[in-house]
């Protein structure tokens, strides 16, 4: 079988379920082809990486590329180039954005014919949604977090086109599922749930490791407004103001650490939290286990594998109900899961977790620790996603 | 038992430090307690964030987002509004609150520097701590259950402390050309 995925970029080293998305189908016997949006050149062997044809800066140049993208499009592939714009045309775009669109599409085109064309996210296929239809090909689309979550509502609308044309869904959680159906995806179209995973094994600490709960607190997230640190901030305010000596550690970067650092020295939280930037994957176990609780209180979140990985290295994790997070931890079994921006309900439960029996406390690791190792390993990934194809 | 709709009007950018995110998440308390409310930002473009918050919120029926240019109609905005929201976490002007108070518009302010210096708590105005949803929710709560009596009151306050201070900038701005 012959696949095409469609991403943005080339997925990073540290995104391991990509990289085993894609060897496990290769080692499937599947040939597979990878459209990066932005490849910035990225070689990875045994990967095959077409990059479309970028557009130069300079006017006359851009033109000659143009014309002489599209001349080899309707030389070799003629056929599926007006194929391709017939379809933009039932589509109502008027032939200038056709032809944009022939553009930004041809090495897609040109590639001939696939089995599937899969698209990463829903926004990738934005502008592509003729695609796959033009070369004879099933076609595949990710949710993901921020394709169903959040690009919607700032472009109401903007899948009408890919509703109607996709042939199968792939959701990573149930929530970002129904927000799809809201939005108006067919309940007819074939639909597989497969979470993300992680290397169950890199992770893993026993519970024995653990021998009680100290207040060190812990979240791993890119420090953007998606993530609510500014609410894990209030939370660490309140714990303050009962009295709790805690420590707070936030690993990671980004645009909204200046806003957090001012709520920090607004509320004199200066000797409780301290900011690590951002860390290699391997420091990642270091920080894990020097932490007991950890917390992620996003607004928006996919499904979040650093609440996987915590979970994996005993940590007791506290969680919002954002999207896939309520499937990630399972409330009251897993660890706990509250209402997303609930202040008051976070100090409950991390209060709660500072106050738990030992017993309990096995009984909530065991029980997180197994659920992973069962659901989200990249073994399970690899045959959930080579049968997605095969169905 | 609420008799009217409680119209809150809030001026300012959508950055960060003008503290949206927390007006917002107070106008969900309001709902939350069956006060019906219509908020207007002159804001301009909003964030993903904040288009975010208020869809996930369900409030899309109760703020409405307005472009700076409605600021050029800003007395009306004042006229058909019963209050001022400043939610900033820093204030650079006082400008917008003083122009309400004497149009005598409830002002709510966090109490940044500045500010505390003008608005007294329950006088003229009313203060709330930055960044405290539920305190800006309690606040409006309180002004709409106010007798008519009261909100005179205070709206009177506030138009008397804006002429005080006129007149007390008068005088130094005079004794300024006097000493020259």
């Amino acid at each position: 079988m012959k696949i095409g995925i469609v991403l943005n970029n080339v997925p990073g080293y540290s995104e391991g379920f990509f990289h085993n998305k894609i060897n496990g189908l290769i080692n499937e016997g599947n040939q597979v082809v990878l459209f990066a949006v932005n490849s910035e050149n990225k070689k990875i062997p045994g990967w095959n990486i077409i990059e479309p044809y970028h557009l130069p800066r300079n006017v006359f140049f851009r033109l000659i590329s143009f014309l002489v993208v599209i001349l080899k499009l309707l030389f070799f592939k003629p056929i599926i180039g007006l194929n391709f714009l017939k379809f933009e045309k039932k589509c109502g775009r008027d032939l200038s954005k056709a032809f944009q669109n022939l553009y930004i599409n041809a090495h897609i085109l040109l590639e001939g014919k696939l089995d599937w064309l899969h698209f990463g996210f829903a926004t990738a296929a934005l502008r592509r949604e003729s695609v796959a239809k033009v070369i004879g090909a099933k076609m595949a689309v990710s949710f993901r977090g921020y394709d169903i979550g959040i690009y919607p509502i700032i472009h109401p609308g903007c899948y009408t086109l890919l509703w109607k044309r996709v042939d199968k869904v792939h959701t990573i959680s149930n929530d970002l599922l129904i927000k799809a159906y809201s939005l108006g995806l067919s309940k007819g179209i074939s639909v597989v749930k497969i979470t993300p995973a992680i290397d169950c094994d890199k992770y893993f600490v026993s519970r024995d490791q653990r021998r009680s709960v100290t207040p060190n607190i812990i979240t791993i997230a890119r420090l953007n407004w998606k993530k609510g640190l500014s609410y894990s901030i209030l939370v660490m305010k309140k714990l303050k103001d009962q009295g709790i000596n805690f420590k707070y550690t936030i690993v990671g970067d980004g645009e909204e650490k200046e806003h957090v650092m001012f709520m920090i020295k607004h509320f004199g939280l200066e000797d409780y939290i301290a900011f690590t930037g951002k860390v290699t994957s391997d420091k990642i176990s270091q920080y894990l286990a020097q932490n007991d609780i950890y917390f992620q209180p996003s607004v928006q979140e996919g499904f979040c594998n650093s609440v996987l990985e915590a979970q994996l290295a005993g940590l007791m994790c506290v969680v919002s109900d954002a999207e896939g997070l309520s499937e990630n931890v399972l409330d009251g079994k897993t660890g706990w899961v509250v209402k997303r921006r609930d202040v008051d309900g976070f100090v409950h439960a991390i209060l709660n977790i500072l106050k738990i029996s030992s017993d309990e406390r096995y009984r909530i690791v065991e029980a997180a620790q197994s659920r992973v190792r069962n659901n989200f390993s990249l073994q399970e990934q690899q045959k959930r996603f080579a049968d997605f194809y095969n169905d | 038992m609420q008799k009217h709709l409680l119209k809150i009007l809030s001026i300012g950018t959508f950055k960060f430090m003008n503290g949206y995110v927390f007006a917002i998440n107070a106008m969900k308390e309001l709902k939350d307690e069956g006060i019906s409310f219509k908020y207007t930002i002159i804001g301009g473009d909003p964030t993903e964030e904040i288009l975010f918050s208020i869809k996930d919120l369900g409030l899309e029926g109760d703020i409405s987002i307005l472009d700076h240019n409605e600021l050029a109609n800003l007395n009306d905005h004042f006229e058909n509004s019963d209050v001022l929201l400043v939610s900033y976490l820093h204030h650079e002007s006082t400008d917008v609150v003083l122009k309400a108070m004497s149009s005598e518009m409830i002002v709510i302010t966090t109490g940044c520097l500045g500010i505390i210096d003008i608005v007294k708590n329950g006088e003229n105005g009313f203060v709330v701590p930055i960044m405290d949803a539920k305190a800006i929710a309690n606040t409006l709560i309180r002004i709409d259950s106010l007798d008519d009596m009261n909100r005179e009151l205070i709206r009177e306050q506030a138009k008397k402390t804006v002429e005080t201070l006129t007149t007390q900038l008068e005088v130094a701005h005079n004794n300024k050309l006097a000493s020259r």
